[in-house]
């Protein structure tokens, strides 16, 4: 069997905080391919973002890994030292971060922040530094180049940041590219053109996409393998067809809900808009048992005793909810609906 | 009226011209004008400078300070060719009223006022420059470091300041100065010294705020060393507070040195220094019947302190992004 382009294994990370350790991720594990797109889904504070941060170690002071092991390509990033890390950041990983205001230094220019990326990672200088600046300016749709090197990003508009962040991304045309919610600060219009931007990208690349989002929108648009992320743990794995035709989790099946829709969906009829009651716990104060019984409508006796392991739910599937565990359970979702929800 | 103000703005901008950033703002306006569109190399800075410098001259103190602060600069330059007589040369006549000969009379020994005025300009300017300068270098780099590492390191860093901002300022100056003797070496090095924290504290507080932001994390994520982000994508965002900092500081330095001088701790004699000058002022004769000795030192001082400060206060101004 072929290794893996990125293999996640038991990853957990906590954050240093006033009152103690917090593990914010706890015993992540995925894999992605070659050329494929794999998206975290969840709340704010599902522990989606300090997952993906963790994979080139971005934390900072108060992040500490805790178990588990990051390979790429078969090499354990975890292992490896700040100055051998710093040639992979940018040149084989790169990330798009979520708020493509603040992404882009204030006091230089686009092309002279776009030279300094391709010049730190490959033999390009000078004019031919920024030719390919301008070339790269092109590939991500932003018009008129020539004069965009020479703007200052205060007079772009957001989503011609964010693109020319991309560009900043790809310029040394990175085998896994991490998008931390790169269109949520974007309008929808924005938004859509940004997806299609990476989706096109990725096609003559072949670049392996990790989208980080909270929005199922993107996920639809944009996954092969959807994860499913609730209070630090994965809740749900699936290939986004099945995940969407037949979501096993019952957090699951509430984000599918609690998200707008023009035409009726079977089963639904009524005109509001589901909710998920409740809200994500903080890590500290994490309730006993299964992570999401507090919110959950089929909640029973087991799930707020023990815990519910991530298992196998037919082909590439994984959950984690006992519903899906006990063998005797009837299966109250497995049908399209959310009637129940 | 409109019209002087014109001028002045006029002026101003030339100065500005010909200073050495200034450079970059010709080198702009020629690749404007030849219309090169392939000229992308130009200063990052540029645009920005443009900026600054647009909202600078509207101050009018501020220019009135530049303009003023760089006539003493060119004074302190050409100051040994400016003198009309050797700042240190004994003449006959002691304590003499202003004449054609010496125009602003001699001391009490018998040397031109005006050599000596001249003189000192350059003493005070070195005083300013050079205090200002090692000490805004090394706080800025220890409040970079600092705050970018954290941890341990920044506390021990943050403690120690505290214990310098913590001295009797003026009292470990005197007890200084008396220990090592009175030079003018020791006097930048000392003023230096107690300067340094503060400016540490500015620059680890801006650190401390531009590191979470966005592209600082790109700067990582993108493979940057650590220099390379402290210097080339902090330090230029933190620069504003510095520079005007700065500016404060030669004004403060140069006040610290004329006391020091006044009191017989700094610039000691032979050699001119406005304080020194001053110190003459001691004797009630001097300072009711010889005003000659004392009021030019007096003086320029003031107008030094005052045109720095002013200069100070446009370019907070100017480099305040939210004016």
């Amino acid at each position: 069997m072929m290794v893996p382009l990125l293999a996640i294994d038991q990853l957990s990370v906590g954050f240093n905080t006033d009152n103690g350790e917090v593990t914010v991720v706890e015993s992540l594990s995925l894999t992605a391919k070659e050329g494929e797109t794999i998206c975290i889904v969840g709340e704010s504070g599902s522990g989606k973002s300090v997952a993906s941060q963790s994979i080139l170690r971005l934390l900072g002071e108060n992040g500490i890994i805790q178990q588990g092991e990051i390979r790429f390509k078969g090499d354990n990033l975890l292992n490896k030292s700040e100055k051998e890390l710093r040639l992979i950041r940018g040149r084989d990983i790169a990330i798009i971060f979520q708020e493509p205001m603040t992404a882009l230094n204030p006091v230089f220019t686009v092309g002279h922040q776009l030279r300094e990326a391709i010049t730190l990672h490959s033999k390009r200088k000078g004019r031919e530094a920024t030719e390919y600046a301008i070339d790269l300016l092109r590939q991500v749709g932003i018009p008129r180049p020539e004069s965009v090197m020479r703007d200052y990003p205060h007079t772009l508009s957001g989503g011609m940041r964010q693109r020319a962040v991309i560009a900043m991304a790809i310029a040394s045309k990175p085998q896994l590219l991490i998008a931390d919610e790169p269109t949520t600060a974007l309008d929808v219009t924005v938004q859509a053109q940004i997806l299609q931007l990476l989706k096109g990208l990725q096609e003559g690349s072949g670049t392996t996409i990790l989208l980080i989002t909270h929005d199922l929108g993107v996920v639809a648009e944009m996954a092969d393998t959807v994860v499913v992320m609730y209070a630090g743990q994965i809740v749900e794995q699936a290939d986004a067809g099945s995940l969407f035709d037949r979501p096993l989790h019952p957090y699951t099946q509430g984000l599918i809900h609690a998200m707008p829709s023009l035409q009726t969906r079977t089963g639904v009829n009524d005109e509001r808009l589901e909710s998920i009651p409740g809200t994500v716990p903080a890590l500290n104060r994490l309730p006993q048992g299964c992570r999401f019984h507090p919110r959950c409508a089929y909640s029973q006796d087991i799930c707020k005793q023990s815990s519910p392991p991530l298992v196998t739910a037919g082909d590439n599937r994984l959950v984690r909810c006992w519903l899906a565990s006990l063998p005797t359970s009837s299966e109250p979702y497995a049908t399209s609906g959310g009637q129940a929800l | 009226m409109r019209v002087s103000e014109l001028e002045l703005q006029d002026a101003a901008a030339g100065l500005l011209e010909s200073s050495s950033s200034g450079a970059l703002l010709r080198q702009q306006t020629d690749s404007r004008g030849t219309g090169a569109s392939n000229d992308i190399e130009t200063s990052p800075s540029a645009g920005l400078f443009r900026q600054v410098a647009g909202r600078f001259v509207k101050h009018r103190l501020a220019v009135i300070g530049l303009v003023v602060t760089s006539l003493l600069i060119v004074i302190g330059i050409l100051a040994p060719l400016l003198t009309p007589h050797s700042p240190y040369a004994v003449t006959a006549s002691f304590s003499a009223a202003p004449s054609g000969d010496h125009w602003l009379g001699t001391d009490q020994v018998g040397r031109d006022v005006l050599s000596r005025l001249i003189a000192a300009s350059r003493v005070s300017l070195i005083v300013g420059f050079s205090t200002v300068g090692l000490y805004i270098t090394f706080g800025t780099l220890v409040g970079l470091i600092s705050a970018y590492v954290g941890g341990w390191l920044d506390m021990i860093v943050m403690r120690v300041t505290d214990m310098f901002m913590a001295f009797p300022f003026l009292m470990v100056i005197l007890v200084v100065v008396s220990a090592l003797g009175a030079s003018l070496n020791t006097i930048i090095i000392v003023l230096a010294l107690f300067s340094w924290p503060a400016v540490a504290r500015l620059v680890r507080s801006s650190i401390l705020s531009l590191k979470q932001l966005d592209y600082i994390k790109a700067g990582r994520a993108l493979g940057y060393s650590a220099p390379r982000i402290w210097f080339r994508h902090l330090l230029p965002n933190a620069l504003g507070p510095i520079i005007v900092n700065a500016t404060f500081g030669i004004a403060s330095a140069i006040m610290s040195e004329a006391g020091l001088s006044f009191l017989g701790m700094g610039v000691q004699p032979p050699a001119a220094s406005w304080g020194n000058m001053l110190s003459d002022a001691q004797s009630l004769t001097v300072l009711t019947d010889q005003p000659w000795l004392w009021v030019p030192a007096g003086t320029m001082l003031l107008i030094t302190v005052l045109a720095i400060n002013f200069v100070g206060d446009g370019l907070r101004d100017a480099l305040d992004p939210k004016r």
